[in-house]
């Protein structure tokens, strides 16, 4: 449905986007994560026609977005990070306008302006001021009116900026529930756990490259399978711990990092035990314990060197 | 083209227009304050209404003749007649006639009727300003009158036998109430006609200041709005709104022909009311040419808002397209004679004046109101007009391309 080879996107000298390549199923969820400034955005504008590419080819639910975006921007819905929304008219008002400018009008434009008040729980405040909703309901309306004339491929661009935990479960469910309708979904975020919980592919983007591609268990398979046991353990008992780690089947030896050991085992469930055990033996407290399993988080930090809440 | 579109983004920014209700402050309410309150400022060619006046300086009981002609004009309903029985230096009727406190200043001087008892010419001094019409009219009955008084000095004088060049055959002829009949009803009577309205070129020919207030305020008020309202496209572009339009089915004809006409629309109607309350407030005449007045307003209009659309996409921020909106939304208006005429300014800055559209549209209201004239006079200050509306179409189409792929 969405086919990205090669993507060059350059802003003068600054190159946004460097030789993307990713592929998107036909009702596929598929998930662009980075921080900002990764290119994400700037992708999305280049799959949406509004921006030239300066390399690559993008095809969009078969229209190549250079030689056909008339035909692209028929297929495709955008919701962009903004509220892209007039805010002194009212929800019914910004639908009915939107409506307008895909072709619709009369009984259908009504029947689908009612439908997609309903869809996003809007149907109380349609005659009220958007000037006057909550972020989770400007968010709302800003997908509704992406989705005025039934597109075939959704292009979401951080959709739940700057809204509570319980208005973007709203938004996601509403997300998930249109990809189950068998739209094709594509949605950039830099949030790690709405990728993982949302996206049925990931494609982790950093400095306009594709670092990383996959479903969730893939891409975290690629920084390998291990947990990793952090404690505080006295310094003269860390010769006796690297000798001993080998046999609850650590990998490499352990480090001591920001005054806590690290230790990276096969599976934490059996190393701890036989940890504790040692510990016990040698009459030494279990302090400050933390076992970590793999996740997008370290992916990301193995890829680019940096934690993605730091650059975010 | 799609008109569907059009009409549809045309409605949607009259909709958000209409939704705030402190736009009419700026569309209706500030117009119509400026035009009173600069119509009052602006001196005796306004004077709120009042009709010219006549200041008489001199010793009017001096001469029965002199003084029964003052009272005459006294009963002008075109002018007052303030009489001062005072003697004046020239230099104090010229002040008052300058700062526009009188429209004619009429000095007897004090020998006046010694100078006629003894033969001589008497001398009387008028003062006026021939580039006011008011002040031509002042002149015109002061004109009629003086030369009432000279021919009966001249009459009297013949049948004197007293005078030096008095006709003996005559000396009981004259008499006074045949010769006030002849003059009342003379024997051979001059129609005259004024067809339209004085035709002096470079003259400022508008009675009341309101005559120009009225229509450059209107001018001013639309192009302000329309160059305040450029941030809006700013705006657009800021929160996508402008993004979403363009991936929607419209082309960027239909986008730059709605944002366009919204304006268009809006400046028509905002122009049209203010132009009808001010004919109803104040009677203003605009002229015998409804063709050219109709023509104006949508040339200017048209102008303005290819303005507002062109700033629209060259500001980059909202306080960007503020500050410029203000510079030309200001500054426009006061070196194209909306301010204040331009015929009070020097003769390089009128050319320089009426090369904008502003001193264009204005100098086509005061020819329409001050000098009757039609399509066909105004003709090279329309098509100048029509010239600025399309370059800055062009230019704002051109730059709103800019976003397209």
């Amino acid at each position: 449905m969405i086919s990205v080879q090669d993507l060059v996107k350059k802003y003068g000298s600054f190159v946004a986007v460097d030789h993307l390549s990713f592929e998107v199923e036909r009702g596929e969820l598929f998930g662009l994560l980075g921080p900002n400034g990764a290119g994400k955005t700037t992708t999305i504008s280049v799959l949406s026609t509004l921006l030239p590419a300066d390399g690559g080819t993008v095809v969009v639910a078969g229209c190549d977005v250079g030689r056909d975006p008339g035909g692209v921007r028929r297929r495709i819905g955008m919701v962009p990070q903004e509220i892209a929304l007039y805010e002194d008219l009212s929800a019914r008002d910004n639908l009915r306008f939107w409506g307008q400018l895909y072709g619709l009008s009369g009984s259908s434009l009504h029947t689908r302006v009612d439908e997609l008040l309903e869809a996003v729980e809007l149907t109380e405040h349609g005659r009220q001021r958007v000037s006057r909703f909550s972020g989770g309901m400007k968010r709302r309306l800003n997908l509704a009116a992406g989705l005025m004339h039934g597109p075939e491929v959704l292009f979401l661009d951080e959709p739940t900026v700057g809204i509570d935990a319980q208005a973007r479960s709203k938004i996601l469910d509403l997300i998930r529930r249109l990809n189950d309708d068998g739209l094709t979904v594509l949605y950039t975020t830099h949030y790690l756990e709405e990728a993982e919980q949302l996206c049925d592919r990931i494609g982790v983007i950093d400095q306009g490259r594709l670092a990383a591609l996959g479903d969730k268990d893939e891409l975290i398979r690629q920084i390998g399978d291990e947990d990793t046991i952090r404690f505080v353990l006295p310094p003269e008992a860390f010769d006796d711990l690297v000798a001993a780690a080998a046999a609850w089947g650590a990998i490499g030896d352990p480090e001591i990092r920001r005054g806590r050991v690290v230790l990276r085992v096969v599976d934490g469930g059996r190393a701890l035990p036989q940890l504790q055990a040692w510990l016990e033996a040698r009459d030494l407290p279990l302090a400050h314990l933390e076992i970590e399993r793999p996740n997008l988080e370290n992916l990301y930090l193995n890829l680019t060197g940096r934690a993605l809440r730091e650059t975010t | 083209m799609n008109p569907r579109f059009i009409g549809a983004i045309v409605a949607m920014r009259l909709r958000r227009i209409a939704a705030d209700r402190g736009n009419v402050i700026w569309l209706l309410v500030m117009p119509l304050v400026f035009t009173f309150m600069m119509g009052e400022l602006m001196g005796d060619w306004s004077a709120s209404g009042a009709k010219p006046t006549l200041v008489v300086y001199g010793m009017r009981g001096a001469d029965p003749a002199f003084s029964a002609m003052v009272d005459r004009l006294g009963t002008s309903d075109d002018f007052r007649v303030v009489a001062r029985d005072t003697t004046a230096a020239p230099a104090r009727a010229r002040r008052l006639l300058e700062g526009k406190y009188v429209s004619g200043a009429l000095i007897i001087a004090e020998d006046y009727a010694d100078s006629v008892a003894a033969g001589q010419r008497p001398r009387v001094q008028f003062f006026y300003d021939s580039d006011r019409r008011s002040s031509q009219g002042v002149r015109r009955a002061v004109d009629r009158e003086l030369a009432r008084l000279a021919t009966r000095t001249a009459a009297e004088r013949l049948v004197d036998p007293a005078a030096a060049d008095s006709d003996p055959a005559l000396a009981s002829a004259f008499d006074d109430s045949a010769y006030a009949r002849l003059y009342e009803e003379p024997r051979v009577r001059l129609e005259t006609e004024v067809r339209g309205r004085s035709r002096g070129a470079d003259l400022l020919v508008l009675d009341d200041a309101r005559e120009h207030s009225a229509p450059s305020y209107t001018l001013m008020f639309i192009l302000m709005f329309m160059l305040m309202s450029a941030k809006d496209l700013v705006l657009e572009r800021q929160n996508r709104t402008l993004d979403r339009l363009r991936i929607a089915h419209p082309s960027t004809g239909d986008l730059v022909l709605g944002f366009f006409l919204s304006g268009f629309v809006l400046g028509l109607v905002q122009g049209g009311l203010l132009l009808l309350i001010n004919s109803l407030w104040t009677g203003i005449d605009y002229g015998d040419s409804p063709a050219a007045l109709v023509l104006v307003m949508v040339l200017f209009v048209a102008m303005s808002s290819a303005a507002g659309l062109l700033l629209g996409t060259l500001a980059t921020s909202g306080g960007q397209a503020d500050g410029l909106g203000m510079v030309f939304g200001l500054g426009l208006p006061a070196l194209g004679g909306l301010w204040w005429p331009l015929e009070v300014t020097p003769e390089f800055m009128q050319e320089f004046g009426r090369a904008l559209p502003t001193g264009q549209a204005i100098t086509v209201f005061h020819d329409l109101i001050g000098r009757g004239h039609g399509v066909a006079e105004v003709a090279p200050m329309l098509w100048g007009l029509g010239f600025w509306a399309v370059l800055l179409l062009v230019l704002a189409a051109l730059r709103f391309r800019r976003y397209s792929v």
